[in-house]
């Protein structure tokens, strides 16, 4: 027998799902809860083999409930039930420490398959999810790395160089033929952006980034 | 007697022989027949007695004989002898010189003897008296060559006192003239007043005969100075009669002192508290009174004793010389003057001692007195003055011509110190008071310094007059202390009285009105009243130029821009915060020229308006009638006015950005209003069009399937399931755009992630997103639904007008900032338009979140050029304040 706790705010749906889980014979509904705190505590006290979360949970959400039970009852293989079909939500989800992400919009047997899975030792996604997808959207999302030299203008780029070299706002401005005024504020700017405080970390970063020699 | 007979007729002759012989026989007659053998005769024997000489004789006449007889050297007396009733001849001849004359008449024989006799003994007695006047004319010069030589006056009077005669010691002494003594002068004239009824008295009792001795008496010079006199005198008998004095006068000044002296030494030596000593002529002391012990003591001698050398050679002195003598001697604590008197015919000398160390001590004290006052007024930083009564500086000390403005004291003397007064009434004040109470305290005084600087000074000064015992003004001592420092000193305070007067007045004016550009007018008129210029006006810094901007100006143009650049005067000022003067503007390089052309300005002042150590703008000052010099208490007038305009300028922009903030509130709030609005349209048209008109379907597949038959309701409720789908999906994505929960579960990444991949899918334009330090954090909820709203208001933007394909976003998040970029290459815009354009791109709504947060939001784009927006919102403050209602 697969124990289970649902955890559902809606009662419509969370009846709907006591019925369609309740139907599948080696499944037993050992606790139900309405909100996020509940769910924790009952999990906690309960130890089921799995439980069925709703993402959108007043009180805590579905990804703080996770976070608590795979840290309080490690047995516990927790499924997570979403509206959102986005990488972003799964990633997080499974990151929490669910096993199985499905989507309320998806064939009801796939709740079914998505336990049997979970209790089996494997995640689940729901179609049109993937583990693909996932690793896709994970690549795009961690490849980005910002370098903050991008984030500068081509004006602060200049002024960073000629600053770098030791000179004078007034030299700057003489050099770039602008006023000392606005040499003040592209360097201040791109001290801002690179997260330089003082002359010397500006001189220390163009060094790093070779800058300067 | 010898006669001499000169006649022509014989027997004349014979008759006139006999009658002298007869009546004397003694007598000698000898005879001549004409006027030659006569004078020869004369000529050779000159012992005739006389002459008698007919009158008609052959050749020269009788009175050319008797000239020529008359002229010879000691002639006899001649007797001329005329013819009967020749009368008128014998007149001739007694003017010719005859002694007398006989007429040839009857019995003229006889009386010949008588008239030879006669003539012969009037003309002894004649010669006599002759010889005896020459004597005495002889005498009298001798008497008044003596009495020139006399040192003493020499008189002579008639006796009615006028003065016939004077030696020349007495016009000395008494300082007449001959010419005063040409025109009479009596002896009483020559006595004070006090003494001449005595004198007069004594005159008449002396030209009485009596015997009077020496009488002193005040004798009174021309010049009406007195000294004492003695006076001898002595009748002048002539013929028997008294007819006038003759005497002498000593001045007896320096007797009187030494008899005054004298008497001192008088008393009985044994009982004269002072020294009396006697000497003989080779120093031997023969005597000491009880008073030289003393002075015996110093010299180491007893009575019997000799004295030391220098007395020795002092009472040799005295007896060689036969004069008294006086010497000042110390010893010990005395001081004793010694009156030497030698006496000769004894051949010792009196030493008569007084004790005159009481004289000596106040003639030494008074010697210090005088030297400290000399010192006094040398060293004095007063200024001392003294003049006579004329007004002439006869003393001045070094510190009243440093005072005047004179190079040497010597350069004041004897000049009019009326030229010195500044104010003539002011000086007639003090002569006024000076004349009418012999003194004048504390009074004021305006003076014009003397070195040609026409300069004033303030004096304060006291003056005092010194009169002699008659009352007559000696001399005027002014002394005089410059006040002029104090005085411009007091005047400045008044000024700066007046200026901190102005300046509250402006510090009302500042606080109570808060319009700029009022504020800004105000100033200047204070301004204008605390430093009189022709121009003055207020340049700001244009914040986004750098430009200085003329914002307000009494007599110049507003809103004329002037360059920062350091070379004018204004970009001077702002760039190094110091004031700048200049009095000659045309010459100097550091104002702009073209300006000072233009304004024709001459001089000026430009001080900084600084605000929290930043250069805001200036306060100038500047004046294009005349050069002028800008004093120091005007360019701290400046400064604190410039201090004064910064806060207003302050105060005024505080309060433009809370008016502009407010604005930008309200336009805000009403445009979130619209959004919100326009925003529930949508849903509602959504919720009416979409989920309404699927539910519609929904319903009626459901109340059909409750009609069908068993079998058909399989399929029915499929058909119903498909529409339930639809209906889940359809209000996911109306959740998710009105607002993506995503933002909320997840945080700003993941939405923007999700919001790309929708983006590209509606719009084809691919999304590059690039950051940094956002991994697993959380940011306040108000900041990542601004950035998430800019990005998503920038990427619409891109998409409608960049005409670009693709578009970069960056995030990352600084020490406390989280910064959104947002760039494309596309075809860029002018950021000023497109702001003043209004809400039409979106700008103003996104910098408006930016602004919200205390962030900013920096556009940079050019038509051509790509665009690049940056969103820089800060954390920090936020976060705090989270903080706080955590624990609240």
């Amino acid at each position: 027998m697969i124990s289970i706790v649902l955890a559902d705010d809606h009662p419509i749906v969370r009846q709907g799902l006591r019925a369609l889980l309740q139907a599948e014979p080696d499944f037993r509904i050992v606790g139900e809860a309405d909100d996020g705190l509940a769910a924790a505590q009952l999990v906690e006290r309960l130890q089921p083999d799995v439980l069925v979360l709703d993402l959108m949970m007043p009180g805590l959400d579905g990804l703080a409930v996770t976070r608590q039970v795979s840290q309080r009852a490690p047995h516990t293989r927790v499924v997570i039930l979403s509206m959102y079909a986005n990488e972003a939500y799964v990633l997080e989800a499974l990151r929490a420490g669910a096993v199985a992400y499905v989507l309320k919009a998806s064939n009801s047997a796939e709740l079914v398959r998505a336990v049997h899975e979970v209790t089996a030792g494997r995640r689940y996604l729901s179609p049109p999810l993937s583990e693909r997808a996932i690793e896709a959207y994970l690549e795009k999302a961690e490849a980005a790395a910002l370098d903050p030299y991008e984030t500068l203008t081509a004006r602060e780029r200049e002024v960073l160089h000629l600053a770098a070299e030791g000179r004078t706002n007034a030299e700057i401005a003489r050099r770039l033929t602008i006023s000392p005024r606005t040499v003040e504020m592209h360097r201040s700017s791109l001290m801002r952006k690179l997260g330089l405080r003082s002359q010397a970390d500006l001189i220390r970063y163009a060094l790093r980034r070779g800058i300067i020699e | 007697m010898r006669i001499l007979l000169v006649e022509d007729n014989a027997d004349h002759t014979e008759l006139m022989c006999r009658a002298l012989t007869e009546y004397d026989l003694t007598w000698q007659v000898d005879r001549a027949v004409s006027g030659e053998e006569a004078l020869c005769r004369l000529a050779e024997d000159e012992a005739y007695d006389l002459v008698f000489l007919d009158y008609s004789l052959p050749g020269r006449n009788g009175l050319e004989v008797l000239e020529e007889i008359r002229r010879g050297e000691a002639p006899p007396p001649v007797v001329v002898v005329t013819g009967r009733g020749d009368e008128r001849v014998a007149v001739e001849a007694m003017k010719g010189g005859a002694y007398d004359y006989v007429v040839k008449d009857q019995g003229y024989l006889q009386r010949l003897p008588v008239v030879a006799r006669r003539a012969v003994e009037a003309y002894r007695l004649a010669a006599e008296r002759k010889r005896a006047e020459e004597e005495l004319q002889k005498s009298e010069e001798r008497f008044r060559n003596l009495a020139d030589l006399l040192p003493q006056t020499v008189f002579e009077m008639d006796e009615r006192g006028n003065l016939t005669f004077v030696n020349r010691q007495g016009f000395e002494a008494f300082g007449y003239t001959k010419e005063d003594f040409a025109k009479g002068l009596n002896a009483l004239q020559t006595i004070a007043p006090q003494d001449r009824d005595r004198a007069a008295g004594n005159i008449l009792r002396r030209l009485s005969g009596e015997e009077l001795g020496a009488n002193e008496y005040t004798a009174l010079r021309k010049d009406g100075s007195t000294f004492p006199v003695s006076l001898y005198s002595n009748r002048i008998i002539h013929e028997n009669k008294p007819v006038g004095l003759r005497g002498i006068i000593i001045d007896i000044t320096e007797r009187k002192r030494v008899e005054e002296e004298i008497r001192s030494l008088a008393r009985f030596p044994s009982e004269n508290p002072n020294p009396v000593l006697r000497l003989n002529q080779d120093g031997l002391v023969l005597y000491a009174n009880d008073a030289s012990q003393a002075l015996l003591r110093d010299w180491g001698c007893v009575v019997g004793s000799y004295a030391p050398v220098f007395w020795r050679d002092l009472v040799t002195e005295a007896l060689t010389s036969r004069s008294t003598k006086t010497v000042d001697i110390q010893y010990g604590e005395q001081v004793c003057s010694f009156f030497v008197a030698p006496i000769t015919d004894a051949g010792y000398v009196n030493l008569y001692g007084r004790d005159i160390t009481e004289r000596k001590r106040v003639e030494e004290a008074l010697r210090r007195s005088e030297e400290r006052y000399r010192r006094l007024f040398e060293c004095a930083r007063e200024a001392i003055i003294i003049s006579d009564p004329d007004g002439r500086v006869i003393d001045a000390n070094p510190a009243a011509a440093t005072m005047l403005g004179r190079q040497r004291r010597q350069d004041m003397l004897g000049r009019r110190s009326v030229d010195v007064y500044a104010n003539p009434e002011q000086r007639a004040a003090i002569f006024a008071e000076l004349s009418a109470k012999g003194y004048a305290e504390n009074f004021e005084v305006e003076l014009i310094k003397q070195d040609g600087s026409g300069q004033h000074i303030f004096a304060l000064g006291s003056s005092v007059l010194h009169k002699d015992e008659q009352g007559q003004i000696l001399c005027a001592e002014a002394m005089l202390t410059d006040i002029t420092e104090r005085r411009r000193a007091e005047e400045a305070l008044c000024r700066r009285a007046e200026e901190m007067a102005a300046l509250m007045e402006m510090n009302r004016a500042i606080t109570e009105d808060i319009d700029l550009k009022e504020t800004l007018d105000r100033i200047l008129s204070s301004a204008g009243k605390l430093i009189p210029v022709s121009d003055c006006s207020v340049t700001l810094v244009d914040e986004s130029s750098g430009d200085l901007v003329v914002q307000a100006s009494t007599d110049g143009e507003i809103g004329v821009r002037l360059s920062p650049a350091v070379s004018s005067g204004v970009g001077w000022v702002v760039k190094t915060k110091q004031i700048l003067a200049e009095e000659d503007a045309p010459t100097n390089p550091i104002f702009d020229q073209q300006l000072v052309q233009r304004y024709n300005i001459k001089s000026a002042l430009i001080v900084p308006i600084i605000y929290k150590d930043k250069a805001i703008g200036t306060l100038g000052f500047s004046d294009c009638h005349a050069r002028r010099v800008f004093s120091d208490s005007e360019k701290m007038m400046a400064q604190a006015l410039a201090y004064q305009a910064a806060i207003a300028i302050q105060n005024a922009r505080l309060f433009e950005q809370v008016c502009a903030g407010r604005e930008r509130l309200q336009t805000l709030s009403r445009r979130l209003v619209e959004a919100q609005e326009t925003e529930r349209r949508q849903v509602a048209r959504e919720l009416h069009d979409e989920i309404g008109q699927l539910l519609t379907g929904l319903k009626l597949t459901l109340e059909m399937s409750t009609r069908l038959p068993a079998d058909a309701v399989r399929a029915s409720l499929g058909e119903a399931q498909a529409l339930v789908n639809e209906l889940i999906e359809r209000v996911d994505e109306l959740s998710l755009n009105l607002r993506p929960a995503m933002l909320d579960d997840l945080g700003l990444l993941p939405a923007l992630l999700w919001h790309f991949e929708r983006y590209t899918v509606q719009t084809h334009v691919r999304v590059t997103l690039k950051y940094i330090g956002l991994e697993g954090r959380r940011l306040p909820s108000e900041v990542e639904t601004a950035a998430y709203r800019i990005v998503q208001e920038a990427l619409t933007n891109v998409a409608r007008h960049a005409g670009v394909s693709e578009v970069t976003v960056r995030v990352w998040t600084g020490q406390d900032t989280l910064s959104v970029q947002i760039e494309d290459q596309g075809i860029g815009f002018d950021p000023e338009v497109a702001l003043a354009a209004g809400t039409s791109t979106g700008l103003a709504g996104m910098r408006e979140r930016a602004v919200l947060l205390g962030g900013k939001l920096t556009i940079e784009s050019a038509p051509g050029a790509g665009t690049c927006l940056t969103a820089e919102l800060p954390l920090t403050g936020r976060l705090e304040r989270r903080e706080e209602e955590r624990r609240g």
